[in-house]
């Protein structure tokens, strides 16, 4: 009877996710999302530890409200609504089984407590249609059936404790979809599991979404399970979506250079557009297939590894020159580590290069992705504090003497990301952060740090490795801050 | 030619003696050699003076024959009984709410309440019994059963209160979120989650309460002026030591019988309930 409607539904937004923001004190955990869910789909929120995806998945849930913004389910406005009267159910991290009951009172904890419309009473007079609750009889066959769908027939009167990780996970799993939810929202399922369980449950899982056809929201911070099994995929950083596309879209063309690290393995650079079809990058020209980049724009460029190709050094085809500096078999392909006048690239090859081997490089067209780079100068406001100093994310910077400036002149500050150098010693520094973000940009790595007190990022290039969660100091010469009197954003408008 | 393998007794001694370690299972020596001189001794001696007439040393079932004799000795023994329930019961429904509210991070964020609520055990329990006799007498309460129970219950109070409130705020969160996404509204999760899964504490919590009052004196002692528990009437017989000492040892007896009886009953409940797997002070 539903499966009629799947293609005719298929079309309709399930789940409607409108500005959310959420904060846990002064945390802002989600920025301004939205989302919307189609029915019938398999979404995933991808994104690393810490970037809002389990947030976000907890608020469709119920179990935390959002500090604003609204969630839509169905058409309905959940947002204030305690999560048992949604129509979602959860299969959580960590299982979540009741250990005081056995595998078929956990899967049965639902059915209990259901109310159906009872068709065999007539409408009550206001309308109301008269519920009852699930006979015996129906609860036990229900039950059944979920066990048997997810591989568990007759485990009905074992302990909970007494099954391994993937059988709790499947219990999870059938106590969820026993209620036939609406949408059914998954927390990193599959996290505990070993690699060879893992794999099988994400076939199994998939097969589950395609037989049911409920919605389901998927959490998991591994690219590769989010690649195989979603048909849209949201990735997240830092509370916000950063682009949200079919795993297609959003292996072949990432949005920036953050989704391109994220999913797969990537060589990341900086470039500049010369012209339309024309960029620049490793101090070679390249020919493209996107335009509309300003003249001269300093670009993001994204070349996957198994889009290089290497061919011996006096080919005329060759764009770029380079040494093999190292070579590792991964099983099907080489990974192959070329070196060319300080830009690294990683490249995927089925044929074999030896370490030394004077090589070139070609690319074609279409796989030079280009994206506009999200932050090209650190920019703050600030405040003059006196002829050489200025203030600003709460921290007091050197600069040289300025005339143009008195002390309390509220000012733009800029600084290059070419001109900020960490400390391991953030007591040394005005202003200290956590490093959150690495990017290997082929010649220099690209850091982001969180300056956790003002609630800012600080970009910077360097040549020194950082680790994720370092706890630095951030400091900038006095001549490399730049000023430029702040107006007001009204005048500024036009 | 072969050399003499023999050593010197001491030396071999002292080689043994330097191979020696401790292993774990040593460490509980001290208290073995404590729980056998000053628990399974006395308590050998009783079981066996129990067993013994008081005047001419043989042995008889005599002294357990005195129990039934007198109705006073089975009436007062009934009363601690009842009295024990009641006070059990009336801890947990007090204790229960409280650990409730404080094992939930929303309303309670430090363990610094939990410690005030915990506060009246440092003071000594007699202390705390004659303090309480002197606001009775100073409310103008007259002394009787319902006095002694307002004791047992203040007295006790806090050995219920701390197993319940481990065992409840040792409930995964995700059990009670878990509920709530299966359609349980506040009412229901409590009833089908939070109260089960916090039996083992209930059980630990009125284990240790029934325990301590059903063979409690001192309290009745002091705060019931004519109230006889059956601990006074052990306490009786032992204070005419060299006449009715062997009775009051059958007598401590058969009420350490009627204990160890009842733990196992329960024991055996919560486990067929299976219940009890979650942490939380089982005894």
């Amino acid at each position: 009877m539903a499966k009629k409607n799947v293609t005719q539904e298929k079309k309709e937004t399930i789940i409607e996710i409108k500005n959310i923001i959420k904060k846990f004190g002064d945390v802002t955990i989600l920025d301004d999302v939205n989302l919307s869910i189609k029915r019938g789909d398999f979404v995933t929120l991808l994104g690393p530890s810490g970037c809002g995806k389990t947030t976000l998945l907890r608020l469709i849930a119920g179990f935390d409200t959002p500090t604003d913004g609204a969630i839509f389910i169905g058409g309905n406005n959940v947002t204030m609504l305690p999560p048992h009267k949604r129509p979602v159910n959860t299969v959580f991290q960590k299982y979540a089984l009741f250990p005081h009951l056995n595998v078929f009172g956990n899967i049965a904890f639902g059915l209990k407590l259901a109310k159906i419309p009872d068709t065999s009473k007539p409408a009550g007079k206001n309308g109301k249609i008269p519920t009852r609750k699930w006979k015996k009889a129906e609860i036990k066959e229900k039950v059944e059936k979920a066990l048997t769908l997810v591989g568990l027939e007759g485990y009905g009167h074992r302990d909970t404790n007494s099954l391994s990780g993937g059988q709790q996970q499947r219990v999870a799993i059938a106590r969820a979809i026993v209620c036939e939810p609406k949408v059914l929202l998954l927390d990193e399922p599959l996290g505990a599991l070993d690699l060879k369980m893992r794999k099988e449950m994400q076939v199994e899982l998939m097969n589950m979404h395609r037989n049911l056809g409920i919605t389901f929201v998927y959490v998991t911070h591994d690219q590769e399970e989010a690649l195989t099994m979603s048909d849209k995929i949201a990735v997240m950083r830092d509370g916000v979506i950063q682009q949200l596309g079919t795993p297609k879209q959003i292996y072949d063309e990432p949005q920036n250079a953050f989704v391109a690290d994220f999913i797969g393995e990537s060589n990341i650079l900086s470039g500049t557009m010369i012209k339309d079809f024309v960029l620049e990058f490793a101090g070679a020209k390249f020919t493209c297939e996107d335009k509309g980049f300003g003249k001269g724009e300093n670009v993001d460029i994204v070349i996957r590894p198994e889009d290089i190709y290497i061919m011996d050094a006096d080919n005329p085809k060759g764009m770029l020159k380079g040494e093999v500096v190292s070579v590792i078999f991964k099983g099907t392909y080489y990974e192959i580590e070329v070196k060319n006048e300080g830009y690294q690239f990683t490249v995927q090859d089925t044929a074999s290069w030896d370490v030394g081997d004077k090589v070139t490089m070609y690319i074609r067209p279409h796989d030079i992705h280009v994206m506009k780079k999200a932050k090209t100068i650190n920019s703050f406001d600030g405040v003059i504090k006196g002829a050489d100093s200025v203030q600003f994310l709460g921290a007091t910077y050197e600069i040289a003497e300025q005339a143009d400036f008195e002390a309390g002149d509220e000012v733009t500050v800029k600084i290059e990301f070419d001109n900020v150098e960490l400390t391991d010693h953030p007591e040394d520094a005005p202003l200290s952060g956590r490093v959150t973000d690495t990017l290997y940009k082929g010649k220099y790595y690209q850091v982001q740090v969180y300056v956790e007190d003002a609630d800012e990022f600080f970009l910077l290039n360097t040549n020194v490795e950082w680790d994720n969660g370092d706890q630095v100091g951030i400091l900038v010469k006095a001549e490399d801050i730049q000023l430029e009197k702040r107006t007001d954003s009204t005048e500024t408008a036009d | 030619m072969e050399k003499t393998k023999k050593t010197n007794p001491t030396i071999r001694f002292f080689k043994r003696l330097k191979s020696f370690h401790f292993s774990r299972s040593h460490y509980a020596l001290p208290y073995l050699i404590m729980l056998a001189v000053l628990v399974m001794l006395p308590l050998g001696m009783m079981i066996f003076n129990s067993f013994r007439h008081d005047i001419y040393g043989h042995f008889t079932l005599f002294n357990y024959r005195q129990f039934f004799r007198t109705a006073g000795n089975w009436q007062a023994m009934w009363r601690s009984l009842y009295t024990a329930a009641i006070v059990t019961v009336a801890c947990l429904i007090l204790a229960y709410p409280v650990a409730f509210i404080l094992s939930n991070p929303k309303f309670n964020r430090s363990t610094t309440i939990i410690f005030a609520f915990a506060l009246p055990m440092w003071v000594n329990i007699m202390l705390r019994t004659i303090a309480l006799r002197n606001l009775f007498f100073l409310m103008g309460i007259d002394l009787g059963y319902p006095t002694v129970v307002i004791g047992l219950i203040y007295d006790f109070f806090p050995f219920m209160l701390l197993p319940l409130y481990t065992s409840l705020s040792s409930i995964d969160r995700s059990y009670v979120e878990a509920g709530s996404d299966l359609g349980a509204g506040a009412v229901r999760n409590f009833s089908k989650i939070t109260l089960p899964l916090s039996v083992p504490g209930i059980v630990s919590g009125s284990i240790l309460i029934f325990m301590a009052t059903v063979s409690n004196f001192a309290i009745a002692d002091l705060l019931g002026s004519d109230i006889i528990m059956f601990g006074n009437v052990v306490n009786l017989l032992f204070r005419n030591r060299r006449l009715t000492g062997n009775v009051g040892s059958a007598f401590a007896t058969i009420l350490l019988v009627i204990i160890v009886a009842s733990m196992l009953a329960t024991s055996r409940l919560t486990r067929k309930k299976g219940g009890g797997t979650q942490g939380g002070g089982r005894l």
